[in-house]
This record gives C-alpha cells, structure tokens and sequence, in this order.
C-alpha cells in the first residue's frame, strides 16, 4: 500500500476522452484536461458550456457516461454490481475525496452553526485534530468569528469560511466553482492573494472556474477555455500573455520623424498627431528593440505605454467567432 | 473485521454531525413540545369532563391508555414525518448535499447515520412522553385525584415495542424526506396515512398497512396479534431500508 505522498501520479487531475449528455443535449463531448501539481488552474467558458458540469464530474457528484478521472493518480470512478442481474453501474470511490477540497457552485453552510461548530463538521468526516479549525480559520482571516453564527455573516464570510472547509486537512487538490462570485473588492483580492500563494505554502493544487477573466490574469498560472463540450484553448498565463500582440503608443517630439524610422525598420505604424505615434500588431518581446530603434535614430522618446489587450478581450473575441 | 469497524465509526461519526446540526433549532424543541401536548390534551380532558375524585386503578389505566393511543395512532405517525423532515430539511435548505458530498463521506453511511437519528430522537420523545405523563399524575392528583397506583407501567411497557413498530413508518418517512425538497410532499403522505390507521388498521387488512403497526402493537386486545405486529414491522423495516438504500444515491452523488 502507497502513502498519499508516494501515490500521486504524475498529474493532479487527468479527465481522459470524459463525455456527458442529459437527455439529448451533450453537454461534454470527449473532453481531456490535465492539470499539473501545483497549478493555480483556471476553467473558463460561456453558462451552458459545461464547466460545472465538469466540477461536479470531478468532486463525484455526477458519473460520467464515458470516460475517466484521475485525482492524484487513483482513479475516482469504477463500475460496481448492483442487485440486478447483469447489470452495473459507474460510482466514485468516496475515499478519494479525502484528496480534495470541493466548494461547488454556492457556498453549502448550516446558518444555525458558529463557525467554529460548522468546520467541526469537516474535521469529523476527515478525521482531523480540533486545532485545525483554528489554522483554517486563521488561513482566511477569520479567528475573531470562530464563535459567531453563520447566519449574522456577510456573503464575503461565508465564502471565506466555506474557502476555510475546504482547506481543511491540506487537501492535494481545491477545486473551486467561482470562488469569487459576490464578494467585495477587498473580498476579491483577499481571496486571491490566499489561493495564489496556496501551491507554495501547501503544495495545494489550484483548480478553479470563473467568469472573472481578470482575476485568471492575475491569479491564474494556466487556464483552459471549454467550448462546445470540449479545450478550445489552453495555455499558461505566462506563456499566452508573451504571445498576445498589442498596440503601443510612443509620445515623442517629432511624430513624422518616428514614423520614417518605424517604417523604415518594417514596423506598421500611424501617427495621431504632431507628438503621438501608434504602433501596431506588436509582441511583448519586440518591445526593448523598438525603443533602441528610436533611441538610436536620434528621437526624443518622452514615453511609451501598451494598449495590451486583456484575457477578456481575448476570451470574448474567440467566443464570438 | 477492519472493514466493518471502519464503517461503524464512521457512522458513529456521521451521526454526531448530524447531530451538531440540529443545534439551535427548532428540532429539539419538537422533541419535547408534541409528547408533551398529547399528555396536556389527554390531562385537559380528565380534568374537565371527569370527577377525578372518582378516579380508580380502572380510570387511571384507561387515562394512560389515551394517552399511548392518542400518541401511537396520531401524534407519532406526524412526528415521525416531522423530524424526519427536520434532519433531511437541513441539507435541502442550506445546499448541505453539496458540502457533505464533496466530503469523504459513504453515501449509504450518511442514509443511515440521519436514520438512526430519527429513531433515536424517536426514543427520546417517547421516554419524555411518560415523564410528562408521570408529572400529569401529580397535576391531576393535585385536584384531588387518588394517588394513582403505579407510574404508568403499562404505557413504559409498550413504548419499546412501539419504537420498533414505528420502524417501517420512519424508514418510508425519511426515504421521502430525502428525495423530496419540498417537506409537503412526505408531510402529506404522513398526514393521509395517519387519517386511515383506524379504519385500516382495525380491518383485516391491517398487515399491509404499515402505518397500523403501531397501534396494533400498543392496543390490540390479543397478544398473539401484537407479537405479529411486532415481527411484520421487523421483516417490513429491513425490506423497506434494503430498497431505500438501494435508490439513496440516486440525484444526489453520481452512480
């Protein structure tokens, strides 16, 4: 028998060729993913696409109709007898879940319990020492309310606590179904400073869904977009961020002698007027070399600043094709 | 061996979380409050339409029988329905199926642990129930009633039988408390069944009813009929727990 540690697979989750239909709609067809440890993983896609769907394969609560899922490299699904003749059916190995952090859709919370008594729950199920309430609690700034009812918090506490029961134990894998939805501003960057620094403090594997294309910038070090029940795209951040070509706007002081040299070395670009040059279809690694072209020819270069296009751009670009 | 103490212990565990959950809430006070009515109900009645100067062994044997007929074959069938109601009417209301599933936690385990704790809350009610009636005593004795000659010993007698009698009832209460979001779907089929427990259950068609079990064990005249009640409800509530254990995943985790 492994340990936990030494029975990790390669990858954190692995959904192989997984399809899933209701009634006569497919809602994923054959989709792959795999997730590496320690990624902040970000699942985007349009409602109705099927990223919860997705989650609930994941954490169990719905059978794929074909295909497999690995956690940590078991295997969540397999087919057991039931008491009619020749026939099975595919059920997840409820044991598994012990490897992971679930909070789906809405936060699940009892109003008539502390906070303190509602993680009770959590490290009953899972076996844990009292004093990991306590740590959890901590995690997510929220000791002072250990002993105050669910029902007087904010909807920005309640997510934080039901962020504070998934993270009870460790767990090798958070999945998470927009863990930012509703909260506040300060809630929103609280949460992810928290889940951004989880792979390094815990070695916590970071799956998330979200709408929020500009969190998955900065929170995210890989994201994958579900289209049509299947990975339109998936890239890291860094990676897909250094691809992005933008546009960039240089004030100088003569913007017709920038333009001659900008053209002459094979850049398109316009100017807007006396002081102001555009320069477009630019990549993020051609930057440097175009200020020491200008640098070079003589041109006063007062300042330059991106008109970057944004992950939401991106995303709602390549959804309306 | 390892297999079956690892499933009882996490049952155990399952049941103090559920529990926990009924902490503060109205659950508790349903415990105490519905056997309590059924004693001050069947106390109101003595004391008003009675001379309870007048009462004997006879009157305060028939008083006790009230009340184990009035809570056997009206108020128990409800209270089932209404507590199993409370225990599943927590996850169904606070999207708690979402949580605990996305837990480590054995889905036939947690059937059982939220079973077992209607049957014991069951249990409890049912020792406050001649508690409450105990205390009666002393109230109607206080407006001049005879001491009565023993605490009830006939209704303490029948209420273990009666726990078991009401098994099929609470399995059937909580496997539609389960399925069903909406507490009116297993509160009318409660309250439906309970308006046909006397004439049904006082046919011969009473052993396809399993609603009648109840007062068949704790008021039929013959022993032998009591003892078949008992033993039909047994082999009833097995059968009935097997199937719904069966159908509990279904809508709620995968499989």
């Amino acid at each position: 028998m492994l340990s936990q540690s030494e029975n990790r697979g390669e990858h954190a989750l692995v959904l192989n060729q997984i399809s899933k239909a209701y009634a006569d709609k497919t809602v994923l067809n054959q989709l792959n993913l795999t997730v590496p440890f320690g990624s902040v993983f970000a699942f985007l896609g349009n409602n109705g696409e099927g990223k919860s769907t997705t989650i609930r394969v994941l954490t169990g609560l719905e059978a794929p109709d074909n295909g497999s899922v690995s956690i940590c490299g078991e295997s969540l699904y397999g087919r057991r007898k039931v008491p009619l003749p020749g026939t099975s059916r595919v059920v997840p190995d409820y044991r598994i879940l012990a490897r992971l952090g679930g909070l789906i859709e809405a936060p699940s919370l009892y109003p008539n319990l502390t906070a303190e008594e509602f993680l009770g729950i959590g490290c009953r199920i899972k076996r844990l020492p009292k004093t990991e309430i306590r740590r959890v609690l901590s995690v997510v700034s929220m000791l002072d309310a250990a002993k105050r009812v669910i029902a007087q918090f904010s909807l920005g506490m309640k997510q934080r606590l039901a962020i504070a029961h998934t993270l009870l134990g460790d767990p090798e894998v958070l999945i998470l179904d927009e863990p930012t939805n509703g909260l506040d501003p300060s809630g929103i960057r609280d949460i992810r400073e928290l889940l951004k620094a989880l792979p390094a403090t815990t070695g916590t594997t970071v799956f998330f869904s979200t709408h929020n294309l500009d969190e998955v910038e900065k929170m995210a070090s890989r994201f994958a977009v579900l289209k049509d029940g299947g990975i339109r795209f998936e890239s890291d951040i860094s990676t897909w961020q250094s691809a992005q070509q933008f546009n960039m706007s240089l004030e100088v002081a003569d913007a017709e002698a920038a333009q001659t040299v900008l053209q002459q070395h094979g850049y398109t670009s316009k100017t807007i007027n006396n002081t102001l040059v555009q320069v477009e279809h630019l990549a993020r690694y051609e930057q440097p070399q175009l200020h020491a072209v200008l640098v070079r020819a003589g041109i006063e270069l007062f300042q330059s600043y991106q008109n970057k296009r944004s992950l939401e751009q991106w995303f709602t670009n390549e959804n309306t094709d | 061996m390892k297999i079956l103490t690892d499933t009882v212990g996490h049952t155990a565990d399952l049941l103090r979380v559920e529990t926990l959950k009924l902490k503060r809430t109205s659950t508790l006070l349903m415990v105490f409050a519905l056997p309590l009515l059924v004693v001050l109900f069947c106390m109101g009645l003595a004391l008003k339409s009675q001379d309870v100067s007048q009462f004997d062994a006879e009157a305060w044997q028939k008083w006790w029988m009230g009340v184990l007929a009035l809570w056997s074959y009206f108020m128990l069938p409800l209270f089932i329905a209404l507590i199993t109601g409370a225990i599943n009417g927590n996850e169904h209301k606070n999207e708690g199926w979402r949580l605990m599933l996305a837990l480590p936690v054995n889905l036939s385990s947690l059937y059982f642990a939220k079973l077992l704790l209607g049957a014991l809350l069951n249990v409890i009610a049912m020792g406050w129930l001649w508690l409450s009636g105990v205390l009666a005593t002393f109230v109607i004795s206080a407006f001049g009633a005879p001491p009565p000659p023993d605490f009830g010993m006939q209704l303490l007698e029948a209420l273990p039988v009666l726990a078991l009698t009401c098994l099929p009832v609470l399995v059937i209460q909580h496997a539609l408390s389960w399925r069903f979001g909406n507490i009116i779907v297993p509160l009318s089929v409660a309250v439906i069944a309970t308006m046909g427990i006397v004439q049904i259950g006082s046919s011969q068609y009473w052993v396809w009813y399993p609603w009648s079990y109840m007062m068949t064990s704790a008021l039929a005249g013959s022993g032998e009929i009591r003892e078949l009640a008992l033993w039909l409800s047994l082999a009833v509530t097995a059968g009935l727990f097997w199937l719904s254990v069966l159908t509990a995943a279904a809508n709620k985790r995968a499989g």
